[in-house]
């Protein structure tokens, strides 16, 4: 996975840059908890919303197109699992399309592919069509120079709607989650909204903070953008699968583009003339091409995240940086250390079911032990899943 | 310094741990040296040389990198030396610290005492006539940078530091009579031995606990001699605390749970 850091002090340009990819790939690293079936052929069209993917056990889980064009490519991995498709694009046409949003909020996601978007919390999967949250988080995080942030500014009321439509599938509350900054919706019953900032943790600390589910209990994270596609779903009838991504330059200001979901990043980049710098160098290149469903700031990685990975890993140093690491409700080196053994019950018992692999990067680029934390955590994760 | 400048130290304190020690003893070594002259010469350098070879002859054998983390202990245990204490004692007592305290269990970072405090500790344990020396004023004021140095970085717990004074200068003030001389010594040895990143609990309750236990055990155990401190005794207190840590915070981590489970039932 690409390590984002975005630098919190930098606020990105306003103007936005639309960038339409040759390419666009889906990636099955983005689809944790499916088993994947694909529904078109290789050289097949597709439109804006044609289902690619679904699941095989639960059929009503769908992956869809994010922009018109043809199918070139479906990678298959180990035992013949999909592991990416790949899509040439269409130019000259809108990369959006025209839906009719059925009375059932589940149907409508599930039928024009959003509902992947939805991530449990334990174990980060795409939840199950049937089953009904404790809550649902809303990520806004990352302060006014976020995109999710910038896009929500852009279109408050498709936000309001998707966020109110979204108290119909939870039993509990919709918490959107913010770190500071003007309040992005409205606060109404069952939806609330949180502006003080945690300074650490990000969504694992808010839901640590305010849904821990470390004991039972199941939440669901989505970002605010796709909350906005609902929004103008439901409201508009048009699917637009497209993303606000930031791209920090080096001591600079960021920049914002409005680009889609898998959108080739080495192409974007090369654009600007800025490729060189900004893709960290030893992670796999496809693995880095691709714009992931859940990232939204690009940035040269920091400079922690480029030290060499070390074979054999070494002790952990606990400093309260790297307490600070995680959030404030977890002791942070307990957990590490049981994490870094793979004691998957000592990890359960100190919290890390609160947790995914998106919460340890932090931890990952402080600590010298040079261990690969969401790794770990992935590993002890489906080893709790498995026993439950 | 400037806040973004001290939250990058904090956050690189992890990977520079070695070196930001050695960096905080430099000081007090370079006054010692200049004091001292050719007798603590030889014996930082015979320190230094075992605490190399032990560690390099591990790292051949695991195959791993050389670490130089264990260089510190050899410059506390040359600190502290008692004049009178032949080389191959000095020798002897910091090769079982090292190999027994932490090379053993994988490597600095690796074990659970200070092993700094376990070289000096198996120095009067196994010659009882030697008992380590309390670095002069000067030394003592050298470290403040240092101390400032780790205890920003985190890397020495402000927790540990805080609690491990107050127990100590209450324990003395009420059963014996503290004086001025006693603060650098038992700063300096709550800084760079007590507050030792390896040998203290994890969790923040712990350090306190742990502190308060230090403090308290340095008071009784290094407080008779006074108004000398007994440094035999302080030494103990550490490597005592030391292995009381994990015990420690093993309670705490049982508390929380105990805690969150009358909260979720």
């Amino acid at each position: 996975m690409i390590a984002f850091s975005l630098p919190r002090d930098i606020p990105a340009a306003p103007e936005v840059v639309m960038a339409r990819t040759g390419h666009v790939a889906l990636l099955a690293r983005d689809l944790r908890g499916l088993r994947l079936a694909t529904c078109v052929e290789e050289g097949a069209a597709v439109e804006v919303g044609t289902p690619l993917l679904s699941d095989r056990d639960r059929p009503g889980i769908r992956v869809v197109s994010p922009a018109p064009g043809r199918v070139e490519r479906i990678d298959k991995g180990y035992g013949r699992r999909i592991e990416r498709i790949l899509i040439r694009t269409r130019g000259g046409e809108a990369w959006s399309a025209s839906a009719t949003p059925g009375n059932d909020l589940r149907e409508t996601l599930l039928a024009y592919g959003i509902w992947p978007e939805f991530r449990t919390r334990p174990f980060g999967r795409v939840p199950d069509p049937d089953s009904r949250p404790d809550a649902i988080f809303v990520d806004a995080l990352g302060g006014p120079p976020a995109a999710s942030v910038q896009a929500a500014q852009e279109q408050p009321g498709a936000l309001a709607r998707g966020l109110s439509a979204l108290r119909t599938l939870t039993r509990g509350r919709v918490v959107l989650c913010q770190d500071g900054g003007a309040v992005l919706a409205a606060p109404a019953e069952r939806l609330w909204v949180e502006t003080e900032p945690t300074g650490r943790g990000g969504m694992g600390a808010r839901v640590c903070r305010g849904h821990s589910v470390a004991r039972s209990g199941e939440v669901w994270t989505i970002d605010c953008q796709p909350v906005i596609a609902i929004g103008r779903l439901l409201g508009e009838g048009i699917l637009d699968q497209s993303r606000l991504v930031v791209i920090a330059r080096k001591g600079g200001l960021g920049r914002l583009v409005r680009t889609s979901l898998g959108a080739d990043l080495e192409e974007i980049l090369r654009k600007q003339d800025e490729g060189s710098l900004l893709l960290l160098p030893e992670t796999p290149f496809e693995a880095r091409r691709w714009l992931g469903r859940f990232e939204t700031n690009i940035a040269q990685p920091a400079p922690d995240a480029v030290a060499p990975r070390a074979q054999v890993p070494g002790a952990i140093v606990p400093i309260p940086a790297l307490r600070a690491a995680l959030p404030a409700g977890i002791r942070a080196i307990p957990l590490l250390r049981a994490l870094s053994i793979g004691d998957a019950e000592a990890a359960r018992r100190l919290g890390c079911l609160d947790l995914i692999e998106d919460d340890m990067r932090a931890a990952t680029a402080i600590c010298a032990s040079g261990s690969d934390y969401g790794a770990l955590l992935r590993r002890v994760l489906d080893e709790l899943e498995a026993e439950t | 310094m400037s806040l973004a400048g001290l939250s990058t130290l904090r956050a690189q304190a992890a990977r520079g741990c070695g070196l930001y020690r050695l960096v905080a003893l430099a000081p007090p070594m370079f006054v010692h040296l200049l004091i001292d002259g050719r007798a603590a010469l030889s014996v930082a350098l015979v320190a230094a040389s075992i605490a190399l070879g032990w560690s390099f002859l591990f790292a051949e054998l695991r195959g791993r990198g050389l670490l130089l983390s264990g260089l510190f202990p050899a410059l506390i245990l040359a600190l502290f030396a008692p004049p009178e204490a032949a080389l191959w004692q000095l020798a002897l007592a910091l090769s079982l610290a090292l190999v027994m305290g932490e090379l053993i269990f994988g490597g600095p970072g690796f074990g659970f005492l200070s092993t700094g405090a376990l070289a000096l500790a198996f120095l009067s344990f196994s010659f009882p006539t030697l008992v380590p020396a309390i670095p002069g004023p000067a030394v003592l004021w050298a470290a403040l940078p240092g101390a400032g140095l780790l205890l920003l970085s985190g890397l020495a717990p402000w927790r540990v530091v805080l609690a491990g004074g107050a127990g100590f200068a209450a324990l003395v003030a009420l059963f014996w009579s503290g004086s001025q001389e006693l603060v650098g010594p038992a700063l300096f040895v709550l800084v760079f031995l007590a507050a030792d990143p390896f040998g203290t609990p994890v969790t923040e309750p712990a350090h306190w606990i742990y502190g308060l236990l230090l403090g308290g055990l340095a008071a009784v155990l290094g407080s008779p001699a006074l108004p000398a401190l007994d440094m035999a005794g302080v030494i103990f207190a550490v490597v005592l605390a030391n292995i009381f840590a994990p015990l420690i915070d093993a309670g705490v981590i049982a508390i929380d749970e105990q805690r969150a489970r009358l909260r979720h039932g």
